[in-house]
């Protein structure tokens, strides 16, 4: 008797190698039948979830050097006229901080208003 | 018919996407296919049935041909004629490394066997809505679908 798929002559009315790859395409149509039901997540949202660690730790980073910018500029050295140093205050600008953020189209400024802290 | 693009869209985004991944292997190109089909979904919304799923399959595989020959692929295609060893019966694969392998031998094929493939035993549509989506015969699908299953099922043999 040959084999039903290959002619080769067999028994069984199906050779080994047949009767194997036959089974092998069983199981990889049940495989790629259970790809059906996966979930592709976009890209973007992807990126998204990556980026934002990264975004919360720049922020953290910038807060950091905020505090640590923030005590120098109201620094004045000892002894100086209490007067000079109302003037100071006034006339100078708010300061502004840059932060960066990982995205390149978006930039943060903080703007620093300090006659917020200047005594009435 | 005038359906609501915005509803359509959530219906079968991930259907649209999934297909093409599964075409073009690259989540990126997937993307930008869905995109695409979505574009033309608007474009000839007024011509859509009350089913459009057959229309999307059939716009997918059109956008994803697109992308077939712009890109000119030269990766080395599965002949199906290489040699190929009994499997050994001790080694058997994890379902893991099946599907990885599976995967990989897909993006070898043919563009024609991909698509039948991925239409037939991922998707699940019947040899007869293939054929109507790739406007071709039921027999010609059946032996798209036969001689792609034989390269896959070498190609996971091959690589035990």
């Amino acid at each position: 008797m040959m084999c039903k798929i290959c002619g080769v002559p067999e028994g069984e009315g199906q050779c080994r190698d047949c009767r194997d790859l036959a089974d092998e395409i069983r199981i990889n149509s049940a495989v790629l039948a259970a790809l059906r039901d996966e979930t592709i997540v976009p890209l973007a949202s992807a990126r998204n979830l990556r980026r934002k660690p990264a975004f919360w730790w720049g922020a953290a980073a910038a807060a950091v050097l905020i505090a640590l910018a923030l005590p120098l500029t109201q620094y004045r050295p000892p002894g100086s006229p209490v007067r000079a140093r109302h003037d100071v205050r006034d006339t100078s600008e708010p300061l502004k901080v840059k932060i960066l953020t990982p995205d390149p189209d978006v930039v943060i400024y903080w703007l620093i208003d300090s006659k917020e802290n200047v005594p009435q | 018919m005038n359906r609501n693009p915005a509803e359509l869209v959530a219906a079968h985004h991930q259907m649209v996407l999934r297909t093409a991944y599964r075409l073009l292997g690259s989540l990126e190109d997937a993307q930008d296919a869905a995109q695409e089909v979505f574009l033309r979904v608007l474009k000839h919304q007024s011509s859509l049935g009350p089913e459009p799923k057959a229309w999307l399959y059939r716009v997918t595989v059109n956008v994803c041909n697109d992308y077939y020959r712009r890109a000119k692929r030269t990766s080395t295609e599965l002949t199906g004629e290489s040699a190929d060893p009994a499997p050994d019966p001790e080694q058997i694969l994890t379902l893991k490394e099946r599907r990885k392998l599976l995967l990989e031998a897909l993006g070898r094929l043919s563009p024609r066997e991909r698509i039948c493939v991925v239409l037939r035993d991922i998707e699940g549509l019947s040899t007869a809505e293939v054929a109507q989506i790739l406007d071709i015969e039921e027999t010609t699908v059946r032996g798209q679908i036969h001689t792609a299953r034989v390269k896959l099922a070498k190609y996971v043999r091959r690589a035990r």
